[in-house]
């Protein structure tokens, strides 16, 4: 068993597995404190070996990258109709993934697994201008604080999320 | 445990009533503290009687609007003023329940006729007593706001059917001076905060002087509101504490389709009931802007939208209870 993570920690420092089996990886190292700090002895060793120099870097190094996410202001963007608990672990799993790729220097970055964000642009595209139409003008009828809204009221169509009914 | 037998028996005495002293004081700040039902209707009331204004920022929907915000009552009539400090440049100006906004970039002029009297900065009921049916409200603490001390009420709904809220009220003239709405699973999903407050003598807000011949003009609400009664329509499934507020028949539609209009509301959140004809490229299915939730559905041949700020689970029951008449 433990030769086997080993044998797989090497395979990831040479980018050798692919991206499920790198993310099963990482998400172990997350865990265990002992595997993170081979993690980054083998690391340091494949550094000095491919170039003979070594960049040193500090063991709370993801630490403070997770602190530093974790003190990021909170953006008011429209919302997605998804638990947020789901979003949060995504939100981890990804920091956790850009954190201790950070760490490994001579890493490739794997793009595959950002493919999440081009669905949630995809589902935020307005539905018919027509239907857009009618929807600002039921807004604007319902409510009079809708015309504080720059959006819905200087825009020719409001822009809204729409998705049928299961 | 063995370090609290070994201090003396006078230390013993000295700490236990520095605890029923410090017990008792907070029991005397919470008696001293009105109800958070009472800060909510002195709010009220100074909303409808003070002159007062500010800079104002809206975060609604992603977009963030700063505008300068006036407020005024002359002869018991109400009038409050937005001026948007960036592009696209309006002003909104109300007076009682009349809304005028005027695009000076498009040239184009909306003016609402809205039978609701409903402030830009918070829906609140007349009867703030009645909220307690619905809603839990609590004292949560003080923090400054634009500089002043607030205390902030916390505004919970009793089911899953409407928005928890919090809002920041100035402790000096009971003017709300931040409200955030929540999401049901705590994110936050509008705020409106003031960043300076005036309450010195303000003029009568007026709009700036324009040439309305150069203006389109678009008229919304401009029947009499009549009983709802009259509709082709009926609620089955009301949320508790929602009422009737307006039933009007409308041609709100760019398309002069008459279109009717009853809204419903529990004094926080209001939530409109569309039947206009049924069409083929009609509105279908759920939408969501912000808080706001629609869904529209077929009955016979015609089409019914319900929108509100509520969450989409209390438009979805609304709909499922029309039946026509």
């Amino acid at each position: 068993m433990q030769e086997q993570l080993n044998q797989k920690l090497s395979q990831f420092i040479d980018d050798e597995l692919d991206s499920h089996q790198a993310l099963s990886l990482l998400q172990s190292v997350q865990n265990d404190e002992l595997l993170k700090e081979k993690l980054r002895r083998y690391q340091i060793v494949s550094q000095v070996l491919k170039s003979s120099e070594y960049s040193p870097l500090g063991t709370d190094f993801s630490d403070k990258i997770h602190q530093q996410i974790r003190q990021e202001p909170t953006y008011f963007m429209p919302q997605k109709k998804k638990p947020a608990i789901r979003w949060q672990k995504a939100a981890l799993a990804i920091a956790a993934s850009i954190a201790i790729a950070a760490v490994w220097v001579s890493s490739k970055v794997d793009h595959q697994k950002f493919g999440s964000v081009e669905t949630v642009a995809q589902s935020t595209q307005p539905t018919g201008a027509a239907n857009n139409a009618r929807f600002k003008e039921y807004l604007q009828a319902h409510d009079n604080a809708l015309y504080v809204n720059s959006m819905q009221t200087a825009q020719p169509y409001a822009r809204v999320v729409g998705y049928q009914q299961e | 445990m063995r370090g609290w037998l070994v201090i003396s028996r006078n230390k013993r005495v000295k700490v236990l009533t520095a605890i029923l002293f410090w017990a008792m004081c907070q029991i005397a700040i919470a008696e001293s503290s009105p109800p958070a039902a009472e800060w909510l209707g002195k709010m009220n009331q100074a909303m409808k009687t003070l002159n007062f204004g500010g800079t104002v920022i809206f975060m609604k929907n992603g977009q963030l609007d700063t505008m300068k915000y006036q407020h005024s009552v002359e002869n018991g009539l109400e009038q409050e003023r937005l001026a948007s400090l960036n592009s696209p440049m309006r002003e909104v100006i109300r007076k009682s329940s009349e809304v005028t906004c005027v695009f000076k970039e498009t040239k184009q002029k909306v003016v609402n006729h809205h039978p609701l009297d409903s402030s830009f900065i918070i829906n609140l009921p007349q009867n703030t007593a009645v909220l307690q049916q619905n809603y839990q409200l609590t004292l949560l603490g003080q923090e400054s706001i634009a500089m002043l001390p607030t205390q902030i009420i916390g505004i919970d709904p009793k089911d899953a059917l409407r928005y928890p809220r919090k809002i920041w009220i100035d402790t000096q003239h009971f003017l709300p001076l931040k409200v955030e709405v929540y999401n049901l699973d705590g994110s936050v999903l509008e705020q409106v905060v003031f960043t300076d407050l005036s309450t010195d003598a303000i003029t009568e807000a007026k709009a700036s002087a324009l040439d309305e011949n150069k203006f389109h003009v678009k008229h919304i609400h401009a029947t009499q509101a009549e009983p709802f009664a009259n509709a082709t329509f009926t609620l089955k499934n009301w949320p508790a504490g929602f009422e009737p507020v307006f039933f009007i028949r409308n041609s709100i539609q760019q398309s002069e389709k008459a279109v009717d209009h009853l809204l419903i509301s529990d004094g926080f959140s209001t939530v409109s009931v569309y039947l206009e004809a049924k069409e083929s490229d009609g509105l279908k299915g759920l939408h969501s802007l912000g808080s706001v939730n629609s869904v529209s559905k077929v009955l016979g041949n015609a089409q019914f939208t319900v929108l509100g700020e509520v969450p989409a689970k209390t438009v979805e029951i609304i709909a499922d209870g029309i039946t026509l008449r």
